[in-house]
């Protein structure tokens, strides 16, 4: 996958601006609902990539993406926190 | 598993791998492993390292905490695989009764109240990162917890937003109870890396 896509991917999977479809409909649901993910929408990535291989990166990356948003706000609140108590 | 590749393995190494673990332990390689074997040049390697460094490494949590808090990760994001992975290594150093109970209202079950307030911000985060505020995060500290058992209880929370939301896209298959007790002896016994 190219590394600009990649990286767009990374961002909506963190609650960013809409990528196309249909890999938007698949990112979104990992982002917001994952158990809701369905086989079409998995399918519909599977037959734009046309490989596994890339659609297993989208999945994992749009996951990433969310847990990264997670850290970083929990590592901004923790330092103000942190800082101000010294 | 939604992707037969993922679960067949996407190497021969890996393809004999599966079922040599899966025929030596006489069980279904859970999907987690096969998913950390596929792609050894992506992501992989590196999430097996981060878990093991957040779940077993030096913390002031002790492992059945982590684990529950993984577990409870998986609950607020409906994970069954999740759930059944973490509550199964939780179980083995905590009370069966308190596990339960936690995992139905934390906020009620009895454990300590440092973890509660671990927990707290956690679920929070989990839930509306967005919303998270420094008094959250002080909140946490004046319950007692250093800046650093917060920041390994807000990385158990990170990794396991990854996780399940994977587990729950790829559609994992989810093991029989007897199978998931299984796999957390080798969970603790081998780690995740």
């Amino acid at each position: 996958m190219e590394r600009e896509f990649r990286r767009a991917i990374l961002a909506r999977g963190a609650g960013g601006p809409a990528v196309p479809e249909p890999y938007d409909a698949l990112v979104k649901e990992v982002d917001e609902e994952s158990f809701r993910v369905t086989d079409a929408q998995v399918q519909a990535v599977l037959q734009e990539t046309g490989s596994e291989r890339e659609t297993f990166e989208v999945i994992l990356t749009a996951a990433i993406g969310a847990g990264l948003r997670r850290w970083d706000a929990a590592e901004k609140v923790i330092s103000e926190a942190a800082g101000a108590a010294t | 598993m939604r992707l037969p590749e993922v679960e067949r393995g996407d190497t021969l190494r890996h393809r004999m791998l599966i079922a040599a673990i899966s025929r030596v332990t006489g069980m279904r390689l859970p999907d987690a492993a096969r998913v950390a074997f596929y792609r050894q040049d992506f992501a992989g390697p590196s999430i097996g390292a981060w878990t093991q460094k957040t779940m077993r490494g030096p913390s002031g949590w002790s492992v059945p905490e982590r684990e529950l808090m993984a577990a409870m990760v998986a609950t607020w994001n409906s994970c069954p695989f999740c759930i059944g992975a973490h509550s199964a290594v939780a179980v083995r150093g905590m009370d069966k009764d308190i596990l339960g109970a936690a995992l139905a209202d934390y906020r009620t079950a009895r454990i300590p109240d440092k973890l509660k307030a671990a927990l707290v911000f956690i679920e929070k985060m989990t839930r509306t990162p967005d919303d998270l505020t420094k008094d959250d995060a002080r909140a946490a500290l004046e319950a007692g917890l250093t800046r650093n058992e917060l920041e390994d209880a807000a990385a158990v929370a990170s990794l396991f937003a990854i996780v399940t939301r994977y587990a729950n896209a790829l559609d994992f298959d989810i093991p029989t109870p007897d199978n998931f007790d299984k796999a957390a002896g080798m969970l603790l016994r081998r780690g995740y890396a």
